[in-house]
């Protein structure tokens, strides 16, 4: 992840248009990630919303698995909905740069359709996007995979996608 | 948020829209029959990506049987291969000719509305039936007026035949699958599709009657 403080910023603007640049501010000891929101003084990221938390979680994650898989669980937590769309696209943006495979699990339906948004439209960059919906056939669990045709279906005749 | 539908029963019936949703759901409550689903693939999305879409969603491994319900428009046999196109990328069986049952499972049936055999769609077929009604000739007679007294027709002639009809009913200002209770499903017009929807139930191969 060294170099790639503007890539991680540019992340967080998702959620915080007004985050100028990150730094590592020790507190009582610890380091702790703080931000410039250009209002006179370093916010310590924590204070700025578990959104920020977690999608900084979320970023530096896939940064530290080059060419290797992140795994996800219940992506949208501590994310408002209305971001969802953005998140996704940095996730996407972030792979794209660690050449990373990210696996999200989720039980919102507008986590999906925000990954559909997200993906459906020119990323500028090639996203191969699926989701697996998970499903108890005769006593077995099989994974139904939507590409983007099935799932853009799906969710315009208003059928279960989870 | 509401709650997303998913296939519940054995036996679906995939329809064009809302109209057909409301229609066959009336005709299926007419029937008495309650373990046949109507699933409409919408106005935006096309029979063959509704295909697409519903072969993921849940339920749909249970599911034993599938009538596909689609408009003949200007060409019912260009229709019914379309259907058999869509039929046949989602890897599902695909019957010779409409009404024809095949495979299974899911046992596939078609049906092109009017009929297979002449173009149209749903409006066709309830005005067919209607045909008897005291109203009609009244319909008959406000499209007559129109025509005479200069004013362009409306483009989907069939459809607002239909809603001058259903303009006549009590409750009047109702679209065709919400005022669908109005049709006499014991018309000889409905035969056809009332045979349809039994054998997509599997009560009787429509194929043997």
């Amino acid at each position: 992840m060294i170099g790639k403080q503007d890539m991680v910023r540019d992340a967080l603007r998702v959620i915080e248009p007004r985050l100028q640049r990150l730094a590592v501010v020790v507190q009582a000891g610890m380091p702790v990630i703080h931000g410039d929101l250009g209002v006179g003084t370093m916010v310590a990221l924590p204070l700025m919303g578990e959104g920020m938390t977690r999608l900084f979680s979320l970023v530096v994650g896939i940064g530290n698995a080059p060419d290797g898989v992140v795994l996800v669980d219940e992506v949208e937590n501590g994310l408002h909905h209305s971001v969802l769309p953005k998140v996704w696209r940095a996730i996407a943006e972030a792979a794209r740069q660690f050449e990373v495979q990210v696996f999200a699990t989720t039980h919102s339906l507008e986590c999906i359709e925000a990954a559909h948004r997200a993906f459906d439209e020119d990323l500028g960059f090639e996203c191969d996007f699926r989701l697996h919906r998970l499903e108890r056939v005769n006593g077995d669990i099989v994974a139904k995979t939507y590409d983007r045709d099935a799932l853009r279906a799906a969710l315009e005749m208003g059928l279960e996608v989870r | 948020m509401a709650k997303r539908p998913v296939i519940e029963q054995h036996s679906i019936l995939i329809v064009e829209g809302v109209d057909e949703q409301g229609v066959f759901g009336a005709l299926l409550r007419h029937l008495g029959i309650s373990d046949v689903q109507v699933v409409p693939t919408g106005g935006k999305t096309s029979l063959a990506d509704g295909l697409h879409g519903l072969k993921v969603s849940p339920g749909f491994d249970s599911v034993t049987a599938i009538g596909v319900v689609r408009d003949a428009d200007a060409d019912p046999e260009a229709a019914f291969r379309s259907v058999c196109g869509a039929l046949s990328r989602e890897g599902l069986p695909v019957p010779a000719a409409p009404l024809v049952p095949h495979g299974g499972p899911p046992k596939v049936t078609v049906l092109i509305l009017p009929s297979g055999t002449r173009p149209g769609a749903l409006e066709d077929l309830c005005l067919d039936a209607v045909a008897d009604d005291p109203a009609f000739p009244c319909v008959s007679a406000y499209f007559a007026c129109l025509h005479d007294a200069g004013v362009d027709g409306p483009h989907n002639l069939s459809r607002a035949r239909m809603q001058v009809f259903l303009a006549s009913r009590q409750q009047a200002g109702k679209r065709l699958g919400e005022a669908a209770s109005y049709l006499p499903w014991n018309a000889p017009a409905f035969d056809e599709v009332r045979r349809f929807v039994q054998s997509v139930r599997g009560h009787s191969p429509i194929n043997q009657i």
